[in-house]
């Protein structure tokens, strides 16, 4: 492969599938150096991806995954480092090639798309520069204009109408989903034999998840490459993928075909995801998977997930032994269990796993739901512009209209769901309702009481009253903060409470939330995500609000601790009777906490209703968007066992 | 640029000394000494001397040098040419110095060549510039007679004789722009290098050096064009003291026997011209970063 193929072809023959090689991975082990010391971030992880097929890595954030990915095409951060294992690509030992040898394989034969498309392409060159350098760094005969072909072509076929305005641009010019796009137009140019995904949707909208996996698809079957597609989402997963490898703790606990993994689980971690995740289908309550992963340094003899497995029941052997993989009797995976074959697996497979999870599921039961009451918070005709006034220099400008007439109501105990993409004014919203931007016009009342420029005492009142609870509980804490003065600091200035006092409520708060009173002392970096997220909901109940304004409070947790801080919001909600506004743009968490929807586009909002009818019945076109885009297993692309699938427009 | 102006009139004027007794000479009567006050001002009230100069230089007269009886704007004009070749010259050595040390400090991080890169900072740092210069010209001028030791010929008329009469100094100056500028560039890419662009360009198969010089290197150089920036104003602060040293005609010689004649227009003209020009570098550097960076190109 020197030269271009002939550039009017994007894609090289279909049956050129043959050509390609498969990738044998064995026993690789990752250690990474820290400056406590060295872990093991990889441990003799062994799977296989044959020509064209499309295999997931599913795993919660430090289960090695990525680190995985890295080790493949020898992109490991310094300090990590590879101790054993077998890369093969055909007749290549990846971890073997250096030099030259190494630089010609990556973007050829392997290339890797990543998570974020905004810091991945280089801000100071235009598309074209990045994407005909991919060119030209494997075709060292290929003319510029032949590489501009080729990669316009391709543009087309991920779905760019104007491949030359998109040359033309620097990547901050392109949208989130656009910039993945020409990322996957970049690794695919070279129509490799395998293509490595790491998380390739997660930093973007619903709608524009569904546009970039779709063109990840046509130019993957264009191409006949296999994949390796990383995530943390098991709908995702379970909508693209062959086969499935699920890891935890840098190891494969379980691998089996994706409707054996979905459908009949065997390892009870891969039992409790799919239990702790909600999905659209229907409510139902969420079983966490009670604590955490282990840390890093933390040195298990027997099974790493024996501490939070609920099939252990203290029985020696997970203590001492780390389990093998090996086939499950009766089931049809490969799990790395002692007991696998104790779970019980369903008799009949139903037409969707979630069916089959909510069998083996024990708690299944749902708290009622309080009627709805008259509404405590109302928002009527809100209508927030930004940038209205023209300055001294610039022209008079049309103003951004952020929202635009927007009204709902929450009553006590209620939750409503404000559901929105990035951009649709959700933030505004919540932050015109906690009276922290002003609106243009319209107004927001509280208890019947009409905050519309209010100020001093009936300010300071409803900000007692209202409390929130943000996405990101790294930030949202302050670092040289204890705890217990984060949580305490509402109390001395809103209460009046002496240093005895607010001790002793802060340790209530903590232990409401399923932290202990002696967590107080601490600093929030020895806290892990979702337990700095307890920390922050403790913190805004505090002044024991009647109002929460949740914005996107689970967005950046894993799918089991997700469960937990959901699940304790319900708790919270049902015994304190607080009405929930809880922003997202996740469907299926919507599905599982909202009363009722309103759903924001554009600024507007385009469907109001009860969360079951607009779930269900959705009236408006957006909605419906919003609905087909959420990653669904049961929507399996039909036949997709046979690897190179054409799925072109 | 007012700013400046004001606080250096009045600096000037807080220092003892007094500009009819050098003019006049030491044996000047007392009368003669106030004739020459009145025919230069000097005996006006502050405010009226402040006010007149602002005037006369808003229309473009830097007024008449008290020693020389020449206009200052000669002066200046005079001695641009060879400070403008040092400054020039010197920059271009400590920039490009600066970002090759502080390159292979980056990508040899916490290895022997980025320990000795440091080393070499602190060093020349550490160093005060005079004192490098006198051991420069020692070596180079006095021992090997590579170099002449002191005078200044252009560049433009005889490139040869110009390098070589600018290398010593221009090498002292550079050095101390170079120890600074290794350091930033090897934060500014230590940074890059870490950067998702950075990884991507590996994953796509691009050499180590494409990898460093060609992506890393143009995103770290962007904090570095303030930093330029700022560097030049303290190198013209720089070049008054190298230009002494080494004998060279220029503005810095201009000003500090100005400074020791007590000549009052010329130190004023010449620290405005100094001033315009930091600050013309600085808005050029403005300007620069919208070439160079896309993303604020409106």
């Amino acid at each position: 492969m020197s030269t271009v193929d002939d550039p009017s072809t994007a894609s090289p023959p279909r049956e050129g599938a043959k050509r390609f090689a498969a990738l044998h991975v064995e026993g690789l082990t990752v250690d990474i150096r820290t400056e406590h010391g060295s872990f093991r971030a990889v441990d003799g992880v062994t799977f296989e991806v044959r020509p064209g097929e499309v295999v997931g890595l599913v795993g919660e954030s430090g289960s090695g995954k990525s680190i995985t990915a890295l080790a493949l095409m020898q992109l490991l951060p310094e300090q990590a480092a590879v101790t054993a294992g077998i890369v093969r690509l055909g007749e290549t030992d990846l971890l073997g090639v250096r030099g030259e040898e190494l630089r010609s394989l990556r973007g050829r034969r392997v290339s890797m798309v990543f998570q974020d498309p905004l810091t991945s392409l280089n801000p100071l060159m235009t598309v074209e520069r990045q994407l005909v350098e991919a060119v030209r760094l494997h075709h060292h005969r290929a003319s510029r204009s032949e590489a501009v072909d080729r990669v316009g072509a391709l543009l087309r076929t991920v779905g760019f109408g104007d491949p030359d305005r998109v040359l033309r641009s620097y990547p901050h010019e392109l949208s989130g989903g656009m910039r993945q796009r020409v990322m996957i137009v970049m690794t695919m140019v070279n129509s490799p034999d395998l293509l490595i995904a790491d998380e390739p949707t997660t930093a973007l909208d619903v709608t524009t998840q569904a546009q970039v996996l779709d063109a990840l698809a046509v130019a993957r079957d264009a191409a006949g490459s296999a994949m390796i597609l990383i995530s943390h989402d098991l709908g995702l997963i379970g909508e693209r993928c062959d086969r499935v490898h699920v890891m935890y703790n840098g190891r494969i606990i379980e691998s089996g075909s994706t409707a054996a993994i979905l459908e009949q689980p065997a390892h009870p971690y891969t039992i409790g995801l799919l239990a702790s995740r909600p999905t659209l289908k229907r409510r139902r309550r969420l079983v966490p998977i009670p604590g955490a992963p282990p840390g890093q340094f933390e040195v298990l003899s027997g099974c790493a997930f024996t501490p939070r497995c609920a099939r252990t029941r203290g029985r020696q052997l997970c203590a001492d032994e780390a389990p093998q993989m090996t086939a499950v009797t009766g089931g049809s995976t490969t799990a790395a269990c002692h007991f696998a074959s104790e779970t019980p697996v369903p008799v009949t497979i139903s037409e969707s796993s979630e069916d089959a999870v909510e069998e083996m599921v024990a708690d299944g039961e749902l708290p009622k739901r309080p009627p709805t009451g008259p509404p405590l918070l109302e928002v009527g005709h809100l209508v927030k512009e930004f940038g209205r006034r023209g300055g001294f220099f610039s022209r008079r400008s049309q103003g951004v209209r952020a929202l635009d007439d927007v009204s709902f109501g929450i009553a006590a105990g209620r939750t409503l769901a404000l559901v929105g993409e990035s951009g649709s004014g959700k933030s505004t919203a919540a932050r015109s309702v906690l009276q922290l931007v002003e609106p243009t016009s319209g107004s927001v009342a509280f208890d019947g009481r009409d905050l519309t420029g209010a100020r001093g005492r009936a300010l300071r009142e409803f900000r007692m009253s209202a409390q929130l609870v943000q996405q990101d509980p790294y930030s949202a804490l302050n670092p040289r903060m204890t705890v217990g003065n984060a949580i305490g600091e509402p109390l001395r200035v809103h209460r009046a409470m002496n240093a005895r006092q607010v001790e002793q409520r802060v340790g209530d708060l903590l232990e409401s939330v399923g932290l202990r009173p002696e967590h107080s002392r601490r600093f929030p970096h020895e806290f892990s995500g979702g337990q700095r997220q307890r920390i922050c909901i403790a913190r805004a109940l505090s002044l024991e609000p009647r109002l929460l304004v949740l914005d996107e409070p689970v967005s950046s947790l894993d799918v089991s601790v997700q469960a937990q801080i959901l699940s304790l919001l319900a708790d919270i909600q049902l015994e304190r009777q607080i009405a929930f506004l809880f922003i997202t743009h996740d469907l299926a968490v919507v599905r599982n906490v909202a009363d009722e929807i309103a759903v924001l586009h554009r600024g507007a909002v385009v469907e109001f209703g009860p969360a079951e009818t607009v779930l269900s019945h959705p009236s408006h076109d957006y909605t419906r968007t919003l609905i087909a885009a959420v990653p669904d297993s049961s929507r399996r692309r039909a036949g997709s066992g046979a690897g190179v699938q054409a799925s072109r427009e | 640029m007012l700013g400046v102006t004001t606080v250096m009139f009045a600096l000037l004027r807080a220092v003892p000394g007094d500009p009819a007794a050098v003019i006049a000479g030491p044996a000047a009567t007392p009368a003669v000494l106030a004739a020459v006050r009145a025919q230069y001002h000097l005996n006006q009230p502050l405010v009226y001397q402040y006010g007149h100069w602002i005037s006369s230089l808003l229309s473009g007269n830097l007024g008449t040098s008290l020693t020389y009886q020449e206009p200052v704007v000669t002066l200046i004009r005079q001695a641009l040419g060879p400070t403008l070749q040092l400054v020039i010259v010197s920059m271009v050595i400590g920039v490009s110095l600066g970002v090759l040390l502080g390159v292979f400090a980056a990508t040899h991080l916490r290895k022997a060549p980025d320990l000795i890169v440091s080393g070499f900072s602190s060093g020349v740092l550490g160093m005060p510039s005079f004192w490098m210069g006198l051991l420069l010209l020692l070596v180079f001028s006095v021992d090997l007679h590579w170099v002449p030791s002191g005078g200044s010929v252009s560049i433009l008329s005889s490139p040869v004789e110009g390098l070589k009469t600018v290398a010593l100094p221009a090498i002292t100056l550079g050095l101390g722009v170079a120890a600074v500028q290794a350091r930033f560039v090897r934060t500014a890419m230590v940074e890059a290098l870490s950067g998702d662009y950075v990884r991507t360009a590996r994953a796509k198969g691009a050499s180590e050096r494409a990898v460093v010089w060609k992506h890393a290197l143009r995103n770290a150089l962007l904090p570095l064009i303030t930093i330029t920036g700022i560097q030049v104003g303290i190198l013209l602060g720089g070049v008054v003291v190298i230009e002494d040293v080494f004998a060279r005609p220029g503005l810095g010689s201009v000003i500090a026997t100005a400074i020791a004649n007590r000549d009052y227009p010329v130190v004023e003209g010449t620290t405005v011209v100094l001033v315009a020009a930091f600050s013309a570098v600085n808005l050029v550097v403005d300007i620069a970063y919208q070439f160079i960076d896309p993303r604020i190109r409106r």
